[in-house]
C-alpha cells in the first residue's frame, strides 16, 4: 500500500502545535495533543436551499446545478392542477421565466438552462395522462417542437438538445427510447420495462436508474448503461426506489460515472414510502450518502457525487423546499434573517442611511400619532444618539434619505398634517440636522440612493393620485433635474449609488397597479433592469446596481419574501421572519450588512412594528483540521 | 406529526432569533405576537426559552383575527383621504 510520502511527496511533519496556513489534505502529528492531524477533510452533507415560488410536485427538470430549469408542476396536492410555471436556477436561487404552452407535470425533459426540451406528461384536466406535446426553450421561452412519437407521461431524458435520449416510461411502462437529434428516432430498449427513472449522461453513454415497474408500480433498484445503441445493466441502487429525477432530473453535471440518487418514492408498499436515503455512483457500484433532511417523492432533481439538488415534491403534502448536497472541504452557512434591536419607536415610513454597524433611522409615522421628527444611530447592538429632525419643520415625517450615518440628506415633510409638503430637506452630519436647500419638486413616497454629496430621489406622488417620475440629483448643494424614470410610481425602492443605481417595483394608483419594473441609473439615463419575481410597493432595498437585495414591501398583503439582484436578473433570498413594508434601510448598505427597522406590520394594532432584523449573507468557510484515527 | 407549533412570545430584540434559529426552524411572526414554529426540537426549545405560551393553531388564529379586525375597524373609520393615502385596508392573514 502505498504510503503518505508516496501519495504526497512529503513526509508527515511532527509538530508542538497545528500549522496556520495548513493545506486542505495535509496530514501532521501534533505532539502536544498526541494525535495524528489532517487538515480540511471533506464532508457531504445536505442543507437547505432557497425555496422556489409556488410548491408543488412532478415538475421536469433539466439543466445543470449551477443553471438549472424546471418547467410544469402539479399544485394541487389530491387531484389535478397541471402547472405552465417555469422557473430557472442560478445556483442560488431561483428566477420565473416564460410560461410553457401546455401546462402539464410528469413531463420528460432533456438539455441545459438556455437549450431544453420537454415532451409529454400528465395535463389533465382538461388533457389526458399522457400526450406528444414537445416544446423547447431558448432561455427565455417555449416554442413548439416536433411531436413525440407517442403520447407519455412519466418520460426520462438525458443529453442535449441536438443530441438527446427520451425515456417512454408511461403509465403502462416502456422500455423504448427515442434519440432527439432536432426530430425523434428510435433509440435501443431498456432491458427492463419501466418509468419515472432516473437519467443522466449523454446520448452515447447514457445511465438510467431505480423507476417504478409493473405490477402497480412496484419500485425497482434496477441500473442500466446506454453506449448509443444498447444497454447493460449496471450495479443496483441499494434502495429500490423512483428517485426524485421528474423528467430525468437536473442532471447535466452527472454522468454515466457520476451520478446522484436522492430520496424517492415507492407505493408497493402501505403506507406508501417517502425516502431521504442518498447514494451516489462511480459507474462501479452505488455507495450511501447522507441523507436529506426531509424525505420526499415525486421531485426532481440530480447531480454528482459531489453536489446535488433536490427541488419541491410531496412529503405527505406539497413543499417548495430544496435541499442542496455538496460534498466539501468547506462548510458553507445558509444565508439567513437575524433579530436586530427593536426600534425605539413602532413606526411606518421609516427612512434609513448606511449600513447594519452604522446606520441612520429616520423619522417614522407611530400608529395615531404625530411623526416623531426623530432620528436614531445604531451600531447593530443599540439605538442611540437621538436627534431632533431639520428643526425649522418641527416634529414632522421624512420621505426618503440618501447617504451615511455621519453625512445624509433627507427628503422632509414640512406639515403636521395631510396635505403633506416634501420639499423641505435636512442633512446630518453625525451629530444633528441643518437645514439644506429645498427640493424643486413636491414629491412623497419617492426613494433614494447615492451619498450626501452625490445622491439621487427619484419618482414619488405629488398626490394619490398623480404619480411621478422626476430624477433629481445632489451634490450636497444644489439640486439638479436628471432624465425621468421610464415609469412614473410611488412606493419604489431605491439602491446602489448616483452614477450606479436601482429603482426596484412600486405602485400607482389609478389604476391600482404593482410593478414588477427595475430601472438601472448610469449617470445619466435610466435603463430597464430584470424584473423582480413579484409585483410589490413600498419594499426595503439594499446594495449596489450589481449586487442588491430587496425585501418586504406588499403585494398588496404585506411580505416576508427577499431577493437578490445580481446586476441582470432576481433570484430568491431566504425571507424576512415578520413580513413588513415602509421600512427603514440602507439603500447603499453592502448587502451582507443590510437591515430592516420598523415598518407597517400585517394587520396589528397598532399597526406598525419597532423590531429590526438583519440579513446573514451565505458563508464559506474551510473544514477545520480534525484527528485522524483508527476506528 | 404537525409542521408547525404556534405560540406568543414578546421580540426584545437583538438576539430574539438568531440566523442560526432560521436555518434549524421554520420561524414567521403574526398580529398579536403570535409566531408560527417549525414542529422539531430546536424550534420547541426556542419558544421555551423565549418564555412563549404554547397556543393551539385555533387560539393563535384567534388571538390574529382579533388583531387584524381592530385594525380593519380603525381603517374603515378613516377619511376617504385618508383611506387614499395610506398602505389599504389590512388583509386578514390565515396561519399556515
Amino acid at each position: 500500500m502505498a504510503g503518505y510520502n508516496e501519495i504526497r511527496g512529503l513526509r508527515v511533519k511532527y509538530l508542538s502545535a497545528d500549522p496556520s496556513n495548513a493545506e486542505n489534505g495535509q496530514v501532521w502529528y501534533n505532539s502536544t495533543s498526541g494525535n495524528l492531524r489532517v487538515q480540511g477533510i471533506g464532508i457531504a452533507a445536505w442543507r437547505s436551499g432557497t425555496s422556489y415560488s409556488t410548491a408543488g410536485y412532478g415538475a421536469a427538470g433539466s439543466g445543470s446545478l449551477t443553471a438549472g430549469l424546471i418547467a410544469g408542476r402539479n399544485t394541487l396536492a389530491s387531484g389535478d392542477t397541471p402547472s405552465n410555471a417555469t422557473e430557472e436556477w442560478n445556483g442560488s436561487g431561483w428566477a420565473t421565466s416564460g410560461n410553457l404552452s401546455n401546462a402539464r407535470y410528469y413531463a420528460g425533459a432533456l438539455g441545459t438552462q438556455t437549450a431544453s426540451l420537454i415532451t409529454g406528461g400528465d395535463n389533465r384536466p382538461p388533457g389526458s395522462a399522457g400526450n406528444t406535446f414537445t416544446e423547447l426553450y431558448n432561455g427565455s421561452s417555449w416554442t413548439s417542437g416536433t411531436a413525440y412519437p407517442t403520447a407519455v407521461t412519466l418520460a426520462s431524458g438525458l443529453g442535449t438538445t441536438p443530441a438527446g435520449l427520451m425515456l417512454n416510461g408511461g403509465y403502462t411502462y416502456s422500455s423504448t427510447t427515442n434519440e432527439y437529434n432536432g426530430s425523434w428516432t428510435s433509440g435501443g430498449s431498456l432491458n427492463t420495462a419501466r418509468r419515472w427513472v432516473g437519467t443522466a449522461g449523454s446520448q452515447t453513454a447514457g445511465l438510467a436508474f431505480g423507476g417504478q415497474i409493473p405490477p402497480s408500480g412496484h419500485s425497482t433498484n434496477l441500473t442500466e448503461a446506454y453506449d448509443g445503441s444498447s444497454w447493460t445493466n449496471g450495479a443496483n441502487l441499494n434502495a429500490a426506489r423512483a428517485v426524485n429525477a421528474v423528467g430525468g432530473g437536473i442532471n447535466q453535471d452527472a454522468s454515466q460515472t457520476n451520478a446522484l440518487a436522492s430520496g424517492g418514492y415507492q407505493s408497493s408498499g402501505s403506507p406508501k414510502t417517502y425516502f431521504n436515503e442518498t447514494e451516489a455512483y462511480d459507474g462501479t457500484s452505488w455507495t450511501a450518502q447522507p441523507t436529506m433532511a426531509t424525505a420526499r417523492g415525486y421531485g426532481t432533481g440530480g447531480g454528482t457525487g459531489s453536489a446535488g439538488i433536490v427541488v419541491g415534491a410531496y412529503t405527505g403534502s406539497l413543499t417548495a423546499a430544496v435541499e442542496e448536497f455538496n460534498f466539501s472541504t468547506n462548510t458553507i452557512t445558509a444565508g439567513a434573517w437575524s433579530a436586530g434591536a427593536n426600534f425605539p419607536t413602532s413606526s411606518s415610513q421609516v427612512a434609513g442611511a448606511g449600513s447594519r454597524d452604522a446606520g441612520l433611522g429616520i423619522g417614522g409615522y407611530p400608529e395615531g400619532s404625530s411623526p416623531t421628527g426623530k432620528s436614531y444611530e445604531y451600531n447593530g447592538v443599540a439605538w442611540s444618539a437621538e436627534a431632533t429632525l431639520n428643526p425649522s419643520t418641527g416634529t414632522a415625517g421624512v420621505n426618503a434619505a440618501a447617504g451615511t450615518q455621519t453625512a445624509c440628506v433627507n427628503a422632509q415633510n414640512t406639515s403636521g398634517g395631510s396635505p403633506y409638503v416634501y420639499t423641505a430637506t435636512g442633512e446630518y452630519d453625525g451629530s444633528s440636522w441643518s437645514n439644506a436647500t429645498a427640493r424643486p419638486t413636491n414629491n412623497y413616497a419617492n426613494a433614494a440612493c447615492g451619498t450626501q454629496t452625490a445622491g439621487l430621489f427619484f419618482g414619488g406622488a405629488a398626490s394619490p393620485t398623480s404619480m411621478s417620475a422626476v430624477t433629481l440629483s445632489y451634490d450636497g448643494t444644489n439640486w439638479t433635474a436628471e432624465e425621468s424614470l421610464s415609469t412614473a410610481r410611488r412606493g419604489l425602492s431605491g439602491s446602489g449609488t448616483s452614477t450606479a443605481g436601482l429603482g426596484t417595483a412600486g405602485y400607482t394608483n389609478p389604476p391600482s397597479t404593482y410593478y414588477t419594473n427595475t430601472e438601472e441609473y448610469g449617470g445619466e439615463s435610466w435603463t430597464a433592469g430584470g424584473s423582480l419575481l413579484v409585483a410589490t410597493r413600498d419594499g426595503m432595498a439594499s446594495g449596489t446596481q450589481t449586487d442588491s437585495i430587496y425585501f418586504g414591501g406588499g403585494t398588496p398583503t404585506k411580505t416576508t419574501a427577499t431577493f437578490g439582484y445580481d446586476g441582470t436578473s432576481w433570484s430568491t433570498r431566504p425571507s424576512l421572519a415578520t413580513a413588513r413594508s415602509l421600512a427603514g434601510a440602507g439603500a447603499t448598505s453592502p448587502v451582507g450588512a443590510a437591515w430592516g427597522a420598523g415598518g407597517y406590520y400585517p394587520g396589528s394594532s397598532p399597526n406598525r412594528t419597532n423590531t429590526t432584523e438583519h440579513f446573514n449573507v451565505e458563508t464559506t468557510a474551510a473544514n477545520p483540521a480534525s484527528n485522524i484515527t483508527t476506528s | 406529526m404537525a409542521h408547525f407549533i404556534y405560540g406568543t412570545a414578546t421580540n426584545t430584540g437583538k438576539g430574539f432569533f438568531t440566523a442560526e434559529d432560521r436555518r434549524n426552524f421554520y420561524l414567521a411572526g403574526h398580529p398579536a405576537n403570535v409566531w408560527v414554529i417549525g414542529n422539531n426540537e430546536k424550534g420547541a426549545r426556542w419558544l421555551a426559552e423565549k418564555n412563549g405560551v404554547e397556543k393551539t393553531k385555533a387560539e393563535a388564529q384567534a388571538l390574529v383575527d382579533a388583531e387584524v379586525t381592530a385594525a380593519q375597524t380603525a381603517w374603515d373609520a378613516l377619511s376617504d383621504e385618508d383611506k387614499a393615502a395610506s398602505q389599504g385596508r389590512p388583509t386578514d392573514i390565515t396561519l399556515p
